[in-house]
């Protein structure tokens, strides 16, 4: 490999790995600016070297406003074992009223649910004061955000969640526990 | 005939409405809108129908905007049934939900490092800062008696007393919480003015901008959305107000 090369590569482990901004990974102009216009190749190059890690390279079209931005993350090609899911901080509760929380977004029409018809729902599982403090956690965290008095989605959730895969799991619920879920969960 | 003008405010009017959610972007026929927008002899409007008409074609903007996500999303089997998956919600267990969040969720791999600059940083801001007077802890417990207070009567009457006090003395407008606890006992009262806070009677406000802290009473108990603890400081040496 050449000496050129290892840099480049050194570049795009340097700005996906190590946090730099309120955002995770890295922004597309930043790997322009620093691994150049064909960044696509060394991304590619890099994959090969952390795969066998099980981890891989995701790419995410963010649109807010008036622009549309693209991000690159580096996560898990697999789910996450439930042991090591409470090493993130995140309980088996702010697991769930994510997962309400976020299937309530994306059933709205303008992907913004009132926080009280969120906390309705909730209501019928968990005790006031662990709503009120999950969505709290969730919203500091990034994975939800709250405009006025609705909630919308956050950046981590759309850059972290296959929101397909959560949204079928959700319809397709038929009160049988699926192969994947119950082998998954060790 | 609707006037021009009447023609511009449905539109915003409208635009407001998908954008809060209240009407399926589908169920709007742009065209219609658009053709009177283009009919309209814009050079020659008033400015303040000429303010309405950038309004309304950024209304409408919003709406092709609403429309295309709509669309995009029921292409990409992103559009999910409201009421069976409201159903479904509530059906499925603590543990199901979480699940299924887990199966769907990979966290975006990140390390955590300290560089040599900003511990070279820190090590001057270290040596920088003036050693704080280093007083034994047997002195400590001499110098410094731990504050205790028996409460007799019931703490709900204490605070019945103090709100009163607060309303008297400000009604449910803000007022500065040091001058109000430097009225009598300062510990006892900020005791017991603690538990108003936190039971909802008193609102607290930091303002960062003129350094104070700012107390008023509710008439009614607020509901905390988001809770937060706030340390509040102030002197007292040798059992006697500084």
């Amino acid at each position: 490999m050449s000496e050129a090369k290892k840099i480049k590569l050194k570049r795009i482990a340097q700005l996906l790995f190590f946090k730099r901004h309120i955002y995770p990974g890295a922004k597309e102009w930043e790997l322009e600016k620093y691994v150049g216009r064909n960044y696509r190749v060394y991304i590619e190059e890099f994959k090969r070297y952390i795969e066998p890690l099980g981890l891989t390279v995701k790419e995410v079209e963010v649109s807010s406003d008036d622009k549309v931005e693209r991000y690159f993350v580096v996560v898990p090609i697999e789910p996450l074992p439930l042991s090591e899911v409470h090493t993130f901080n995140l309980s088996i509760v702010d697991l769930s009223v994510l997962a309400v929380s976020l299937t309530m977004i994306l059933t709205s029409r303008n992907r913004r649910v009132s926080r009280k018809e969120v906390e309705e729902i909730l209501k019928s599982k968990f005790r006031e004061y662990e709503i009120k403090r999950s969505l709290s956690k969730l919203i500091r965290l990034g994975y939800l955000n709250e405009v006025e008095d609705d909630l919308t989605m956050g950046l981590r959730s759309i850059l972290e969640i296959d929101l397909k895969r959560l949204t079928s799991s959700i319809i397709s619920y038929s009160g049988e526990p699926s192969y994947e879920d119950s082998h998954g969960s060790e | 005939m609707l006037s021009l003008k009447e023609v511009y405010e449905r539109i915003i009017d409208l635009s407001l409405k998908v954008y809060k959610g209240e009407v399926d972007p589908l169920d709007i026929d742009l065209a219609d809108f658009i053709k009177y927008i283009i009919e309209a002899d814009v050079e020659n409007l008033p400015i303040d129908l000429m303010y309405l008409d950038i309004n309304a074609l950024y209304g409408l903007a919003l709406i092709l905007e609403a429309q295309s996500r709509v669309i995009k999303e029921k292409t990409s089997g992103l559009y999910i049934d409201k009421i069976l998956a409201k159903l479904n919600l509530v059906k499925m267990s603590i543990s199901e939900l979480s699940n299924v969040l887990r199966l769907s969720w990979r966290p975006n791999a990140e390390a955590s490092f300290i560089d040599i600059e900003s511990i070279n940083r820190a090590l001057i801001y270290f040596k920088s800062r003036i050693m704080i007077k280093f007083i034994p802890p047997e002195k400590v417990s001499k110098e410094f008696k731990p504050i205790q207070y028996y409460i007799e009567e019931r703490v709900s009457e204490h605070m019945g007393r103090l709100y009163n006090e607060l309303v008297e003395s400000a009604g449910f407008n803000w007022i500065d919480y040091y001058e109000f606890i430097e009225r009598g006992d300062k510990i006892f009262r900020a005791y017991i003015l603690s538990f108003l806070i936190t039971s909802g009677y008193v609102q607290m406000k930091v303002d960062r901008i003129r350094k104070k802290i700012l107390i008023k009473a509710c008439e009614k108990p607020i509901e905390f959305r988001n809770p937060v603890s706030i340390p509040v400081v102030f002197r007292h040496v040798g059992g006697k107000e500084d």
